[in-house]
């Protein structure tokens, strides 16, 4: 037998050498990416998009932080606040409104959210009764709502101050000699205001968007992206070589009798 | 030149695509409007009955999480304004039943990222006819869209809620009645 051209050998060892380091570097990405691709690929199934992250330092990292002040009023024995698009009334999530919150009254029958352009009614045990929109009467352009002597919710919209039936299905303008006690904006409790706090971060980074970031290398930053690129090049070496000593396999170096 | 002029619109089609569909197509008032020819109906209410809860269960493979229906009908007509998630956020809908059959189906608001595709009347009016089951299925299938499945579905939900709401406010004689 004779023995293998000297530079043949010297590509073989060559490109084993690179495929046994590059693979080692290799394997830990490659299994991040399988693992985070098996995950993103079933999104859906595991329903990775409404399941939340509560890590502190991820937030931080993410940046997850209250766009504003929590904004409460006392209606009742009750805590309403809007924390980011989110409303709670104490510790309890309501809804989610685009609008900014204008008050919050206890009527008769209701406890009633009033947003720029909607009420939110709630039950006397805090359960949302529903969402009312202009379609179903609500004045426009409401800036301060509140309630008169026998419990009925007062706005002043653009174009006039309105008070509601018991059930808020008609509307009328309000007459002069009605006494309104307007809602005023309070400051939240402590412990409360924490709880709020936490809860809107705690919904705020769904788990789907960390695998996605875990997956493309942005979690790192703009240097992520770069890494995973490397690691993406690095497969595509690891493949030729593979292939390369796959067709080329290395001669035994035992030296023949 | 003309791979410039490919690359920028490749870039400018990218970027503009994750905000291209979302918006207000229809206020949900003007909706209603137009469903009845210029004038708004007062609207009426139906409370969600617990008895109720297993059937809307069925459909929307969650429960509502409101007490209180609205709605606006006038002689056989009923229309609906009603809110789903395709994927992250709320679809609104206004759904128009005649005796029981859809009879127009529109996006009013639409906030997700992708899917909007399902605005459009070559979507929409498959729905155009369509009833509802015993079963509370549709009698017919729903073509879907490619890259918008969350947001077919979260139609398809509606069209069949919309049907089984109708039905149940056509039972209901007395609409108004505390749960």
């Amino acid at each position: 037998m004779a023995y293998p051209n000297p530079s043949r050998m010297s590509r073989i060892r060559s490109s084993r050498y690179w495929h046994r380091y590059l693979g080692i570097f290799a394997a830990v990405f490659l299994v991040l990416l399988t693992i985070t691709g098996l995950l993103i690929n079933h999104t859906n199934e595991l329903d990775l998009s409404s399941r939340f992250v509560r890590s502190e330092w991820l937030l931080d990292h993410y940046g997850i932080n209250l766009p504003e002040p929590p904004r409460s009023f006392q209606a009742g024995a009750r805590w309403v606040s809007q924390v980011g698009h989110r409303l709670y009334s104490d510790d309890k999530f309501v809804a989610e409104t685009e609008s900014s919150m204008i008050a919050a009254v206890g009527t008769k029958r209701y406890l009633a959210i009033v947003v720029e352009d909607a009420l939110f009614l709630l039950s006397t045990d805090g359960r949302l009764v529903e969402r009312i929109g202009r379609e179903a009467g609500v004045p426009a352009g409401i800036t301060i709502a509140g309630v008169t002597g026998s419990g009925t919710l007062v706005v002043r919209g653009s174009d006039g101050t309105y008070v509601a039936d018991d059930e808020l299905l008609q509307w009328k303008l309000l007459t002069d000699n009605e006494t309104v006690a307007w809602a005023e904006e309070r400051d939240l409790p402590g412990t409360l205001k924490k709880s709020l706090i936490e809860d809107y971060r705690g919904t705020g980074l769904p788990l789907e968007r960390v695998l996605l970031d875990l997956h493309s290398g942005r979690i790192l930053g703009a240097w992520g992206i770069y890494l995973f690129d490397a690691a993406g090049v690095i497969f595509m070496v690891l493949a030729m070589t593979g292939v390369y000593m796959f067709f080329f396999p290395a001669v035994s170096r035992k030296k023949p009798v | 030149m003309i791979r410039s002029i490919f690359l920028s619109s490749l870039v400018f089609a990218t970027l503009s695509s994750s905000t291209f569909g979302k918006g207000t197509y229809q206020e949900p008032a003007e909706f209603i409007r137009d469903t009845f020819a210029g004038s708004l109906p007062g609207s009426q209410t139906m409370w969600i009955r617990k008895g109720m809860q297993s059937d809307i269960m069925d459909i929307m493979d969650r429960k509502l999480n409101k007490l209180r229906l609205r709605y606006w009908s006038r002689d056989s007509r009923f229309a609906f304004i009603l809110d789903e998630i395709g994927k992250e956020k709320p679809i609104t809908v206004g759904l128009v039943i005649d005796n029981g059959e859809i009879e127009r189906i529109k996006v009013l608001v639409y906030r997700e990222i992708r899917g909007w595709e399902v605005r459009y009347p070559f979507f929409t009016d498959q729905f155009k006819g369509a009833t509802l089951d015993s079963r509370l299925k549709l009698d017919r299938d729903i073509d879907g869209i490619s890259g918008a499945t969350l947001s077919v579905g979260a139609l398809t939900r509606l069209a069949k809620l919309a049907l089984f709401f109708h039905k149940k406010c056509t039972e209901n004689t007395n609409g108004l009645s505390q749960p």
